[in-house]
């Protein structure tokens, strides 16, 4: 060990000091409002409208939590579990397909992609009347079916374009020489494309699920 | 005009260069749009009583309403790129430069806690927001005051000035999580051959970042971008939450007012007809902006 090595050890640690410290703040700066709010669900009233703020409640009022667990409220977040799961998983396999044909062919020309999000430009007040006449005709109000209908409806775009970034990322050379060896389209789809875009996958249908169970 | 014309072309060659540098172009305009358009807010107000017309009907082509529009469209044309402009694309950057490619224990734990804001409701979190930011018993002003000695009196929702800011404010914090996840799921699709190859041919940790990891990730980066400029132009449960489209109806969106028009004054064909040319707009706007960026192939 001579010296040199040591100072550049020493260096390397004050280094990496520094990024913990650096991520630490970041983390900190994103977490509080997530903390305020958790805090002001066990504060009491008066501590919520305390003048300066309490940082720390005095004591954990569970009365809020309670009233959450006697109540509907439980049916209701079940009900927002069973929707966003079984919405998200078929919005990934159609959109996954999507995606695939849009990145790698001409599908429906140059403007299909804009056409498919137009779907999410369009204000969700602006959906919410309509949607609403043509739920009641098929009788589709207040039914799981409709609502999982409806988000699969709603998160798609969403899924077609990020997978579609996420497969433009692939080298095409891959498929091909997959194909070469005899792979038919979806063998290479499934076997080669999807496993090396499972990362994006995996972020893509978390926000998909995040949005339909909100 | 020999002025004019040079104006004119700079404002091109900058347009020309990249579809991110569009998206700025925009916010740089916005800026006068609204000092020009404070002293019409007021006079919004009143004309929004003048929609119902003795008939009932509604026209958006009508002569008092298509400036109020417009208006509405430059704050959303600042607003929407103000979340992609570069200064936040650098703070993104920085983020997933972070969780990648530096050694740091608990790394998982950090992306994971990273996800929380996108995971809440929009609504529980914008409600959540504004008691933070309220100027008696909210935290923002008193952490604020750690800094500047006394706590500031800003009245973040109420102050037209501050209403955007903090808007953006809510809107970075409540969206970072998504760019940054989705961007990190990206890299993590970054071929290491390149990577370690470029290292070996002794290019910087910049250099490797700039013309290898950028360029590789750069289909995701466009769709991202893409799609949280689509969403926030349609931008409606944070600002419902936190401001209601007030004071006045200064940081009122295109969603907002058509929640107004429709549930609340019951125009529904004017709503329809706001969600057509809204639409439209948008459509336009990513249409351009994906015919001069690489995105479409």
């Amino acid at each position: 060990m001579n010296s040199s090595y040591a100072k550049r050890t020493a260096k390397k640690r004050w280094r990496l000091r520094l990024r913990v410290a650096l991520v630490r703040a970041i983390t900190t700066v994103f977490v509080f409002p997530v903390y305020w709010l958790f805090m002001t669900a066990f504060k009491s009233p008066e501590e919520t409208f305390a003048n300066p703020p309490v940082w720390f409640p005095s004591s954990l009022n569970f009365t809020n939590f309670s009233a959450m667990l006697e109540g509907d409220d439980l049916r209701s977040i079940f009900n927002s579990l069973v929707i966003a799961t079984i919405s998200t998983i078929i919005a990934m396999i159609l959109g996954s397909m999507a995606a695939y044909s849009l990145a790698r062919y001409r599908t429906g020309g140059n403007n299909m992609s804009i056409g498919i999000m137009s779907l999410r430009m369009v204000p969700p007040m602006a959906l919410a009347f309509p949607l609403f006449l043509m739920f009641a005709v098929f009788g589709l109000i207040d039914s799981y079916p409709g609502l999982i209908i409806l988000y699969i409806a709603l998160n798609l775009p969403y899924v077609v374009w990020v997978m579609r970034g996420f497969i433009e990322d692939i080298a095409p050379e891959l498929e091909q020489s997959a194909l070469i060896d005899g792979c038919t389209r979806w063998q290479a789809l499934l076997y080669v494309v999807l496993p090396m875009a499972r990362a994006g996958m995996m972020a893509t249908a978390v926000f998909a699920f995040v949005y339909a169970f909100n | 005009m020999p002025i004019r014309k040079s104006s004119k072309s700079s404002i091109r060659r900058n347009v020309d260069r990249s579809p991110l540098q569009a998206c700025i172009a925009p916010a740089r305009v916005n800026f006068s749009f609204v000092a020009r358009y404070i002293p019409g807010t007021l006079q919004l107000a009143s004309e929004r009583s003048e929609h119902h017309n003795a008939a009932g009907e509604h026209s958006i082509f009508r002569s008092v309403e298509l400036p109020a529009l417009i208006y509405r469209w430059a704050i959303l044309a600042g607003l929407g790129p103000h979340a992609v402009n570069r200064r936040n694309f650098a703070a993104y950057s920085a983020c997933f430069r972070t969780c990648v490619s530096w050694p740091i224990p608990g790394k998982r734990i950090f992306a994971a806690i990273m996800v929380l804001p996108t995971v809440i409701s929009p609504i529980v979190a914008g409600a959540s927001w504004r008691l933070m930011f309220d100027h008696q018993f909210g935290p923002v002003n008193q952490i604020l005051g750690w800094f500047t000695g006394t706590p500031p009196l800003i009245l973040w929702t109420t102050d037209p000035a501050f209403v955007y800011p903090a808007i953006i404010i809510l809107e970075v914090w409540a969206h970072t999580p998504f760019v940054f996840l989705l961007l990190l799921a990206a890299l993590a699709q970054v071929d290491r051959n390149l990577v370690d190859a470029a290292e070996l041919e002794g290019a910087s940790k910049w250099t490797v970042f700039w013309k290898i990891i950028l360029p590789a990730i750069r289909p995701v980066l466009y769709t991202v971008a893409l799609i949280r400029f689509v969403d926030l132009m349609r931008m409606f449960d944070f600002i419902y939450a936190l401001t209601q489209g007030g004071p006045g109806t200064h940081s009122e969106t295109i969603s907002l007012y058509m929640y107004v028009q429709g549930f609340q004054q019951f125009a529904t064909s004017y709503t329809g007809a706001l969600a057509f040319v809204s639409i439209v707009a948008t459509a336009s706007f990513v249409y351009l902006l994906t015919r001069r960026g690489s995105l479409s192939r």
